[in-house]
């Protein structure tokens, strides 16, 4: 199922908010402001990754009464997720470096 | 409450000066109290309503985006939305119209969800959904159909804003002008479709994943077709 998600940018921006604390519970307007991804585009984002079994979603244990707001879902990064994430993102840094003295631009007919 | 004792003080003196020089100007003094008093009352009364209204705004958006979902996951979904839209609409750091703006956005961009996320949901959670093959019910279209629909209903939009101003144009009876505001709109929507990239909503119909920048461009070409072809029509009929 994991080999579904395709490793998007947008992917890549929610995963990397859940790695900053993998035993972090996130929601989704807390995602929306850490990733700055639209509802739209998170919430079938959560949707896939929970799919994949790489996120976990549970309601938040409170007494709306008390707390005066009702219950959240929160959504937990799961062990494989973790992993599996961190190891996209490397590859993604990876892809993305800039590139190395070879390729870099040197005047015309100069050597680098 | 030593401006307030002014005030009144000043104004029954006012009244006093004014009935010594003319009982007809008391008079109007008095009715002209009494209005805007009665207006500065309704003001509030309607600004009170209009504040209600604008706040429910956002949950009613909001409940049509969850019946677009199935109805095996609407209340699972919906309450998940509704407490994140309740969150948004009670942040205490923001002002009350920013805080309506945000929540409106919130709401208005889960109308795009696609379909798909629905068949995620279900699998994540779950939850059986009624096969989709077993009728052409409605919600069986839209979630085969749910990209060309959403392509389709923007192309018919365009249409009848191009239909609009070719007849407005008609009406004033400036021939050109249709194809001058055809292409000024292509222009407008290209940039701001570019800088927003509003339009990837309807060619991904929700899908990030499958937006290039080519089908980004077609899409724009696409809009500004369909309001010069609304605009032509406009003007011809």
């Amino acid at each position: 199922m994991a080999d579904e998600v395709r490793f998007t940018r947008n992917v890549a921006e929610v995963l990397r908010a859940f790695l900053d604390d993998v035993n972090e519970p996130r929601y989704g307007f807390e995602l929306m402001q850490r990733t700055r991804l639209p509802s739209g585009t998170l919430y079938p984002i959560l949707a896939r990754l929970e799919e994949a079994g790489w996120l976990q979603s549970a309601w938040e244990k409170i007494d709306p009464s008390q707390a005066q707001r009702p219950a959240r879902r929160f959504y937990r990064i799961t062990a494989e997720g973790a992993q599996i994430a961190r190891l996209e993102l490397a590859a993604l840094s990876t892809r993305l470096r800039p590139p190395t003295a070879r390729g870099r631009l040197r005047p015309e007919g100069g050597q680098a | 409450m030593k401006a307030l004792a002014l005030v009144v003080l000043g104004f029954f003196g006012g009244l006093a000066a004014a009935a010594i020089a003319d009982l007809a100007k008391l008079g109007a003094i008095l009715l002209g109290f009494l209005g805007s008093t009665v207006a500065v009352a309704a003001g509030d009364l309607i600004s009170q309503e209009v504040r209600a209204r604008l706040d429910r705004l956002p949950h009613a958006v909001l409940y049509l985006a969850i019946r677009r979902l199935p109805v095996e996951l609407r209340a699972d979904v919906g309450k998940e939305w509704q407490a994140e839209l309740d969150q948004i609409l009670h942040r205490e750091n923001l002002y009350p119209v920013t805080r309506l703006i945000m929540g409106l956005y919130f709401a208005v961009d889960l109308l795009r969800t696609p379909a798909s996320m629905a068949d995620s949901l279900a699998r994540a959670r779950n939850h059986e959904l009624e096969p989709d093959t077993r009728s052409w019910t409605w919600r069986s279209i839209w979630r085969r159909y749910d990209d060309l629909i959403t392509v389709a209903t923007y192309f018919v939009a365009f249409v009848a804003v191009g239909g609009a101003l070719g007849w407005l144009a008609k009406s004033i009876g400036m021939p050109t002008l249709p194809i001058v505001l055809g292409l000024v709109f292509l222009m407008l929507t290209s940039m701001s479709l570019a800088a927003f990239g509003g339009f990837q909503y309807v060619v991904s119909a929700g899908k990030p994943s499958t937006i290039s920048a080519a089908k980004t461009k077609v899409a724009t070409a696409f809009t500004g077709l369909a309001i010069l072809i609304g605009a032509a029509f406009g003007y011809a009929f």
